[in-house]
């Protein structure tokens, strides 16, 4: 008889196991967030601009936290550090970091001075990857318009090819 | 005992008689508008300052999806100058084209120009009326707005035309503050679930992919088509998603998408201003304020 039971305990005991072990998997699951592969490649951004911006201030600037330029890949902001120095009229940033696969964004906020802000204004944003031109947009400005633009690229391991 | 109760009618009878004559003071040469939501009363607000005299049928909180016109608003459609409606038939059995249409009033459609993103309801394809959820629709409204005030009272033309430039340009920094506010969500997490579909315009708009469980429905149609099967499918297809936050809206019951949260173990990241601005004093009680609050709570729920 004393066998039979101690079989008995075990197998609820090893049962309840396994079903607790099933529920926190489950819950584990709900909060589970795949965190996307990151993209192979060298990326190069360049933001050229028709209106004049000092580089050396924004580079400045965002050193110190300020706000005269603001760079965001893929919901991460860019620090000073990140962004590279200047390059006449055009703003480059060697090494994007933070591409991943599949869908990218690159959010990009800059400010005019106010006699430039009476004009319209244009922005010319590209992405090199490895050196190739990858992706290039112009963005156009009315005057008093925020210079706010998000640029939307997909990277897939099938274009590497 | 006579007298004093002859007196008390005679000083209600005066005081009836000065309160019209101060309304009709008031209203004296200014235009009469009414308008269907609380959006478009806050544009048309925005237009024309104190130079006309407005009106929404819908009060903070109401669904203009399912709402049923009083003889009230019959009444009132009779005495003004001009109606506004969203248009797309976000107006439910389009009553607010048929309060005017009564009434015998011209109406103005704020949607209309607008490219309609065009949507599933049961089976069909028809054109989502919640434009105004992309600010750059939002200045159709208003230009649309501005175009009809213009023409009903021409003497205060350049008036309306300056207040609508100030908040077209107000309108144009709200579309990239909320650019800036949403590139701090990295895109993978940028899913926003509803209780109705009220946000695809701001989903195309800002990269966020919104899906509302419930579909078309809101208000006393809430849980309507929703079957036990569709149910499951849901809750598995959230889990799945590695969805963040679910987000309950002002006009819409959240019984349901409470429900659907407490089973999947998902969290409720706000209550989001939709068919409805905010009670008057909220943070929500203008449209720019709506989407402010909007934005401010899915950034944090999702970030
Ligand atoms: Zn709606």
């Amino acid at each position: 008889m004393r066998p039979l039971i101690a079989i008995f305990i075990n197998v609820l005991l090893i049962g309840g196991l396994f079903l607790y072990m099933g529920i926190r998997d489950t819950g584990e699951e709900t909060h589970h967030i795949a965190e996307p592969e990151k993209a192979e490649g060298i990326y190069t951004l360049d933001i050229s601009t028709t209106f004049k911006i000092s580089w050396e201030e924004v580079f400045l600037l965002n050193a110190q936290g300020g706000e005269n330029a603001v760079i965001s890949i893929n919901g991460m902001r860019l620090t000073g550090e990140m962004m590279k120095s200047p390059f006449d009229s055009t703003f480059r940033i060697n090494n994007l970091p933070g591409i991943i696969e599949g869908k990218n964004e690159v959010f990009i906020e800059l400010s005019r001075s106010s006699e430039d802000a009476t004009r319209p204004a244009a922005v010319n944003v590209e992405i090199k990857k490895d050196g190739v031109k990858y992706f290039s947009d112009v963005f156009w400005f009315e005057p008093e318009e925020p210079v706010v633009m998000t640029v939307v690229f997909n990277e897939d391991k099938a274009k590497d090819n | 005992m006579k007298n004093i109760k002859t007196s008390f009618l005679y000083i209600v009878f005066i005081l009836v008689v000065f309160s019209f004559f101060l309304l009709a003071a008031e209203r004296e040469g200014k235009p009469v508008l009414f308008c269907s939501t609380t959006q478009i009363n806050d544009f048309v607000k925005n237009v024309v300052g104190d130079d006309c005299i407005v009106y929404a049928v819908l009060p903070p909180g109401a669904d203009p999806h399912t709402y049923q016109p009083t003889p009230g608003d019959a009444q009132r459609a009779a005495s003004v100058d001009l109606c506004f409606e969203n248009g797309l038939h976000l107006e439910g059995k389009n009553w607010m084209a048929t309060l005017a249409k009564d009434a015998g009033k011209p109406i103005v459609t704020c949607t209309d120009g607008i490219e309609p993103l065009i949507i599933e309801k049961s089976g069909q394809t028809v054109p989502d009326p919640h434009a105004w959820f992309d600010p750059r629709n939002a200045a159709v409204y208003v230009r649309n707005i501005t175009e009809a005030v213009c023409k009903l009272d021409p003497i205060n033309k350049e008036k309306y035309e300056a207040r609508a430039r100030l908040y077209l340009q107000q309108l144009r920094n709200l579309h990239a503050w909320i650019k800036k506010e949403v590139s701090r969500i990295p895109p993978h997490r940028r899913i926003l679930i509803t209780s109705h579909d009220a946000f695809n315009y701001f989903g195309r708009t800002y990269n966020i992919d919104a899906q509302a469980p419930v579909g078309w429905s809101t208000g006393s149609e809430i849980g309507a088509g929703m079957t036990p099967k569709r149910r499951i499918e849901i809750i598995e297809s959230t889990k799945k998603m590695g969805v963040r936050a679910f987000f309950v809206e002002t006009s819409v019951n959240p019984k349901l998408i409470r429900e659907i949260a407490r089973e999947t173990g998902i969290k409720i990241g706000g209550e989001l201003y939709s068919d409805s601005m905010g009670e008057h004093g909220t943070a929500g009680d203008t449209y720019i304020g709506m989407m402010r609050e909007n934005v401010l709570k899915i950034v944090k729920a999702l970030e």
